[in-house]
């Protein structure tokens, strides 16, 4: 028969059933986990008891995580799907965790109590967030079984039942396979109280018993906990001796616990064999909360949500003698959970291990910790003594508005969290990854592995459903690659938000991308389009999702053997089938063992134990008032923080309003920033809208506001000059602009002037303007055949003129000139490979942002290879708040290099070809050198680049170097740029390449014939400091005709 | 019922077929089958042929009361052992196949009894012929580049055929000339060498041994290095404003031989302005002939424009005369708004200077320069803004210089 409190415990299953059941198929593809346990899940459908995946990270094993909720996706994905699979379980989980949170509950709490904490459950903030923000399913499954199997194991320490002991570990063995990591813990914080809890327990009852004996008294357990008062002490000592009488069951479940980590051994040998060490990854919780709020509020405040205001109860409850060591715990939990805003966690765990946790898992499990107690607490005011108190003290509408806020508060706080990826969007929109899917699988482009740019967690997603490979991943435990794991560096695809770091290692996967047979790039972000063009990528097509295909050319496919790292077989089919069995026992153990033990009628398992019927202590008056002052303070204190928030107008000072117009136009809200314009003089929104839309550029389209400085400078009370001096990230180059604004005073309120736009209006009505096009498409007929013999056109044919070794400070760097004597368009890798004396390799590197990569008949381009560290090795670099992406680490030389070779090679290319940009009035002013580059022709450039090469008096080159514009050019108009005319002043010669030092598609160079150039080239210009310097002009256009 | 129709007879014709061909190779296939006589203490002599050709079937049948023997086989593919069936010893299909000497050991209780070694001949040149052309393009500069034609003519078991074997080439040239050649094979490969020509476009190869004949090969020969050329303008506006666009464009460039060069080859300009200052612009040919658009200098006088390729290819020099675009312009100056005012700026006809045209504003205690816009004939700058600054201003606009003093 059901008894009362377990009907509550039906509700909340039914609520939790239906609630997170419908609402976690719109969270889930939000979340930022779910699509990583579905890409494993996918990895265990494709290949049960083979442990090693290709997809990721050039390969990495799947034993790095425990593999409970990724094969029981797998098994249910046969019938239902990865998706809906990972869906079920998740609702799956979420029942599990009620149970397990009510079953808790009640070695705390009363059993009615309990079961309000099992509704609560359902809409704890910190399990909400778990669930539908983060989709952390499988440390959900792994508390649930913790706290299904504490039960189990206080009644196995009172009693010394094995069957008590057989049903919690197994229990827990499902929980250590599913998540070990909570099992780990939770030893300390959950089974430590518990046993305990337990070890108290039978010392109360001796003493009532003993008590009874000695002074008649009858004692029932719930007299003996009333108020906490005990009618005789209980000692330490008496807990040391009680200790020591249950030493048996403490030291077989002592034993017994290795045997259950042992279900995920795979894990263990995996983490202990792999050698590589990874750099941990900077993370929020570790954050000062104080200093970054948002970070507070994801990781504390959020999870905590309504236990914030019950927390004086909480105290209260769990420092009592009874709850001493739960009270231990949860303080504990609590102090860790707030990371870096007190020294304590960093003082205990030490800064090893501080770096390496992270801290929103302590939260979490103080929330779990606090459950029963808020349970309890609502039961008091719903329909306990709290009820009766106030309702007589100070009315039944007052009694009804308190409660009332609490409710709305828990309510209000669920609405937000499962909402806050909507407020504010968490991950890209969901993309359509079917033409992405179709595309690899076409042309075998699955044989060279890809990467994708901007898709958020959603790649993980993308891998699942394909076989191809991609060099980034989304576990960052697993990242193999050494450009990935010497930096802080989750995945490459997110690298905008990973400052100079990320970007830093993004460049280098670019730049070097044969290393890896890196050949496609799925870009959802136009942020990275500049990156791409410039190191030598270029556009295939745009799909059907709207998702840009970047392909790099002339790379060769993947061998068809790649390395693996073997584990041995034992192991592979043990990881197979342990989690599994581990499931299968828990319920042997647990339910068919039980029924067949009732039919049999055999009570081996039977202890003894009662349900303690615990009464509640009474509280007095001044719990309420403090409980009313904290829950008022903290209201207070958040309405006036969201009121100053939504009150505060950028319109107060002038130099508030400048920034705020800066924060607008960074983050394109132009309608904000039109309001800020002065209402007198300002022209029509769609005027300025209109204006602004024509306006391309890197800044305008591809960077990122990092720091603004603002002088101000008085003219009169209602006029004030700012200088605003920002400094914005892009993804080439750090830019510095500095401009002046006028703000000035209208109705008590500051506004700025709006900015002039450039009134020039182009000489033509209409140009045209001949284009060359171009296509190959070999000579085979449609079909499955792999490229012929005839497919293949002649690498064209390349000359390198001239090329030297220099060194600059510690760095060295090789420039030169080369021309494409064949008569067609190239794209030319260049690689430049540095010896020592000994002629042993030292370091070997492409050209990146310094030339330019496809290059027309007969046209000469300047080139410049510098040469970066793979590895990053300094510590005092690892700090990712500065952000510069045009730094980079520079490969440290241990010895010198003496010469250099040289190996460039080309294959025909037809794009981006656009070469009717130049340069005009160019003139010396000063140090500078200023002039126009005049776009004549008929495309938008988007990004300009100059790249300026210095010449000796033999027309050779002897320093290259580049220029961003930061304003794009249309058609028929100039841009005005201002350079320095100097090379660097640690410049020294080290090497002058010859013809045997150059090598074009593996060949000397000495066999490529080209009329040299005997006169000095007119082209030049002459400075007045005697150095002689061309420019050219790269030009990227963004949204070209042709696409 | 289902027997009563009879169609389903016809199911069973493929079977005799195959019936029909398992007694043909079972019984009328050629084979060599070579009886031996039998002796007392066991000897044999192999009687075989000194060749046979690659295919054939072979099997070597021993007498009645042989021991136990093996064969051991060496061919250029490798050793094998076979043990004896029947009294006979039938020797695999795919050694046979295999062209080259094959060598036979008979071995008898471990002995060596007899060896015997047999030439395996290829057979004729088997379709289609394997061949490649190496570089397809060349440039056709009068015999200094080549391409290779190679062909390497097999037997139906991708043996190669016997040596000195002919294969013959035929070429049609870009010029129309029919070129044929017969080239036994040598060392397994035949192969000749195309030289360029002076016309460019493509050579259609084609290629034939014995009955065997191979795929349509083509040899591009493409254009050599560009020579001097000639640049002229065109649709010319003669003021300096700094705004319109006049043409530019290349004769057709060539190669020493008069083939046009390729599309997209670039040439560069180099342009010294009038003001002293440098202009570089580029420009692809299309057709032989490169075109650009180059705009108006600022300042009156002589524009020099000459083109060329990289590896000493220099084109004419071409000056051009501008004259100046603007006439003298007023500047007024309102004490009450603290603004500036210059203009009307009027153009060389009178009409007004173009939106955007550049003026310079040089303040004078500062020495802060400012480019004002016009707009509408006029620029405009707000001295407010500028904090007020008084004393002499300079004001430069298409190379006319003005002084203003403002108190």
């Amino acid at each position: 028969m059901l008894q009362k409190s377990d009907k509550l415990l039906l509700i909340a299953l039914f609520v939790g059933l239906v609630f997170h059941g419908t609402i976690f198929f719109f969270t889930f593809d939000e979340t930022y986990d779910a699509f990583v346990h579905i890409f494993f899940a996918d990895h265990y459908a494709r290949s049960w008891f083979e442990p090693w995946d290709n997809r990721w990270y050039t390969g990495f094993n799947v034993t790095s995580y425990p593999p409970l909720v990724h094969q029981l996706t797998a098994l249910l994905s046969f019938i239902f799907g990865l998706k809906k699979g990972f869906i079920i379980l998740a609702i799956c989980a979420m029942q599990l965790l009620i149970i397990g949170a009510y079953r808790f509950s009640k070695l705390w709490t009363t059993p009615r109590a309990a079961g309000y904490a099992a509704i609560f459950t359902c809409f704890a903030s910190s399990i909400i967030e778990a669930l539908h923000l983060f989709g952390q399913v499988p440390t959900l499954i792994g508390i649930s079984c913790l706290l299904i199997a504490l039960p189990d194991l206080y009644r196995w320490i009172r009693y010394g039942k094995y069957y008590r002991l057989a049903s919690s570990l197994s229990i827990m063995a499902v929980g250590v396979t599913s998540h070990h990591v909570t099992t780990i813990f939770g030893m300390v914080f959950f089974v430590a109280p518990v046993i305990g809890l337990a070890i108290l327990d039978s010392r109360i009852e001796q003493n009532k018993i003993k008590s009874q004996k000695n002074w008649g008294l009858s004692l029932s357990m719930p007299e003996v906990l009333k108020n906490g008062i005990l009618p005789f002490k209980i000692t330490i000592l008496d807990f040391l001796k009680e200790t020591w009488l249950k030493r048996k069951q403490i030291i077989l479940f002592g034993l017994t616990i290795p045997i259950v980590l042992m279900f995920v051994f795979p894990y263990f040998y995996w983490s202990k064999t792999d050698p590589i060490t990874q750099v941990s990854i900077p993370h929020g919780s570790r954050d000062s909360f104080i200093e970054v709020p948002s970070s507070g509020l994801m990781f504390f405040l959020l999870p905590l949500g309504i236990d914030l205001l019950v927390l004086p109860y909480i105290f209260l409850r769990v420092w009592t003698k009874r709850n001493i060591f739960i009270g231990l715990s949860f303080t504990f939990l609590l102090i860790f959970g707030t990371g870096g805003t007190t020294p304590i966690p960093k003082l205990i765990l030490g800064a090893n291990a501080f770096n390496i946790l992270t801290f929103d898992r302590f939260t979490f499990w103080a929330t779990i910790i606090a459950i029963p107690f808020i349970g309890e607490f609502f039961y008091r005011l719903l329909e306990g003594d709290f009820r009766d108190f106030l309702r007589l003290k100070i009315g039944i509408w007052p009694y009804r508005l308190i409660w009332g806020f609490l409710t709305l508060c828990c309510i209000t706080l669920v609405i937000f969290i499962i909402n806050l990826g909507t407020f504010r969007p968490l991950q890209p929109a969901t993309i359509d990854t079917k033409p992405i899917i179709e595309f690899l699988e076409r042309d075998q482009h699955d044989k060279w592995r890809f990467m994708t740019l901007g898709f958020g967690d959603q790649m993980a997603w993308l891998s699942a459903q394909t076989v191809a490979q991609s060099v980034d991943g989304n576990y960052h435990s697993a990242r193999r690659l050494p450009e990935l794991t010497t930096r802080p560096l989750e995945r490459l695809e997110n690298s905008k938000f990973k400052g100079i770091q990320g970007l830093g290692s993004l460049q280098q996967f670019l730049t070097v991308p044969e290393k890896y047979h890196l050949k496609f790039v799925f870009s959802n972000d136009k942020f990275y389009d500049p990156i791409l063009y410039f190191s030598g990528w270029e556009r295939v097509q745009r799909l059907e999702n709207g998702i840009m295909v970047w392909q790099k050319q002339d790379i060769s496919p993947l061998p068809s053997v790649l390395p693996e790292k073997k584990l041995p077989k034992f192991l592979k089919i043990y990881w197979g089938i342990m989690p599994i069995l581990a499931l299968l026992l828990a319920f042997s153990i647990n339910f068919l063992f039980v029924w067949y033990a009732r039919f049999q009628r055999r009570n081996g398992y039977e202890d003894g134990y009662e349900r303690a019927f615990l009464s509640l202590p009474i509280f007095k008056n001044r719990l309420f008032i403090f409980m009313g002052i904290w829950i008022f303070t903290l209201s207070t204190i958040f309405i006036t923080i969201v009121v100053r928030l939504v009150m505060s107008s950028p319109n107060d000072s002038p130099s508030k309003i400048i920034t705020a117009y800066y924060d607008a136009v960074d983050n394109k809200h132009f309608k904000i920033a039109y309001e800020y314009f002065n209402p007198t003089t300002r022209t029509s929104f769609d005027d300025y809208f209109v204006k602004l839309s024509v306006e391309d550029g890197i800044l305008a389209s591809y960077a990122k506001l990092d720091n603004l400085k603002i002088v101000e400078n008085k003219i009169n009370d209602n006029t004030y000059k700012l200088k605003a001096i920002a400094e914005w990230i892009t993804p080439v180059e750090k830019f510095y602009t500095e401009n002046i604004h006028k703000a000035v005073r209208y109705n008590g309120k500051w506004y700025i002037e709006q900015p002039k736009f450039d009134p020039t209006t182009p000489a033509d009505t209409f140009i045209e303007e001949a284009f060359l096009s171009m296509h190959g498409h070999g000579k085979r007929k449609v079909g499955l055949e792999p490229t012929a013999h005839e497919d293949v056109i002649d690498r064209p044919e390349l000359k390198i003129l001239n090329a030297r070794m220099i060194q600059l400070d510690t760095t060295y760097a090789v420039v030169g000139e080369l021309q494409n004597i064949d008569n067609q368009p190239a794209h030319v890798t260049i690689q430049a490979n540095l010896f020592d004396k000994y002629n042993r390799r030292l370091v070997s590197y492409n050209a990146k942002y310094v030339t330019i990569h496809r290059i027309l008949p007969k046209e000469t381009i300047p080139f410049r290879v510098e040469f970066e560290e793979t590895a990053w090795v300094k510590k005092d670099d690892l700090d990712p708040a500065k952000f510069n992406p045009k730094e980079f680490t520079n490969f440290d030389f241990k010895i010198h290099p003496k010469i250099f070779k040289l190996m460039v090679k080309a294959v025909v290319d037809k794009n981006d070809i656009y070469r009717s940009v130049g340069v005009q009035g160019v003139k010396e002013e000063g140090t500078k050198l200023v002039g126009d580059v005049i776009n004549y022709g008929t495309e938008d450039v988007s990004i300009p680049k100059l790249l300026i090469a210095f010449y000796d008096n033999e027309d050779k080159v002897k320093w290259v170097d580049t220029h961003f514009l930061r304003d794009g050019i249309r058609q028929q108009r100039r841009r005005e740029f201002v350079i320095e005319r100097n090379i660097p002043k640690k410049y020294k010669e080290v090497y002058i390449g010859t013809d045997a030092d150059f090598y074009v598609n593996g060949m000397p160079n000495s066999i490529y014939q080209a009329p040299a150039q005997t006169k000095l080239l007119e082209n030049q210009i002459k400075l007045k400091n005697s150095e002689r310097i061309s420019i050219r002009v790269d030009a990227f256009i963004d949204n070209p005709t042709i696409y | 019922m289902y027997l009563k129709n009879k169609k389903y007879l016809w199911g069973l014709f493929p079977l005799i077929l195959l019936g029909i061909m398992i007694v043909y190779f079972l019984f009328f296939q050629r084979k060599a089958i070579i009886s031996t006589s039998s002796t007392s203490q066991f000897f044999y002599q192999f009687n075989l042929p000194d060749s046979l050709f690659a295919g054939t079937k072979l099997s070597i049948k021993l007498p009645e009361n042989t021991p136990e023997c093996q064969l051991l086989l060496n061919s250029s593919w490798g050793t094998w052992w076979l043990n004896i069936t029947k009294n006979e010893f039938n020797i695999p299909d795919s050694v046979m196949m295999q062209s080259g000497l094959l060598d036979l050991s008979l071995f008898c209780n471990k002995n060596l009894i007899t060896e015997t070694q047999i030439f395996i001949k290829p057979l004729q040149a088997y379709e289609p012929l394997e061949t490649f052309m190496g570089s397809k393009s060349i440039t056709a500069d009068g015999g200094e580049h080549w391409a290779l034609i190679t062909a390497i003519p097999t037997d139906k078991f991708f043996n190669p055929v016997n040596e000195n074997t002919p294969v013959h080439f035929g070429f049609i040239r870009p010029n129309g000339t029919n070129e044929a050649y017969d080239i036994p094979t040598k060392d397994l490969v035949s192969y000749k060498k195309i030289y360029s020509q002076q016309k460019i476009g493509k050579t259609i190869v084609s290629i034939k041994a014995a009955n065997a004949a191979g795929k349509e090969k083509e040899l591009l020969e493409i254009s050599g290095y560009p020579t001097s050329f000639n640049i002229e303008n065109d649709e010319l506006y003669l003021y300096a404003d700094a705004r319109q666009y006049f043409k530019l464009k290349t004769d057709i460039i060539k190669d020493k031989f008069g083939n046009i060069v390729s599309d997209g080859t670039l040439v560069s300009l180099n342009i010294k302005d009038t003001d002293g200052s440098n202009r570089h612009l580029n420009s692809y040919t299309i057709g032989g002939i490169a075109r650009l658009m180059i705009q108006n200098p600022i300042k009156a006088g002589t524009m020099k424009i000459s083109a060329n390729i990289y590896g000493d290819v220099e084109s004419n020099q071409l000056k051009i005369q501008f004259q100046e675009a603007a006439k003298d312009f007023k500047v007024s100056y309102n004490k009450k708004t603290e603004e500036l005012k210059i203009g009307p700026l009027i153009g060389s006809m009178g009409q007004y200077i173009a939106d955007g045209a550049k003026v310079e504003v040089i303040l004078n205690p500062r020495q802060e320069h400012i480019t004002v816009l016009a707009n509408a004939g006029y620029a405009k700058l707000n001295l407010q803004q500028e904090q007020h600054p008084i004393g002499e201003i300079k004001i430069r606009f298409s190379g006319i210089e003005k002084n203003v003093n403002i108190q």
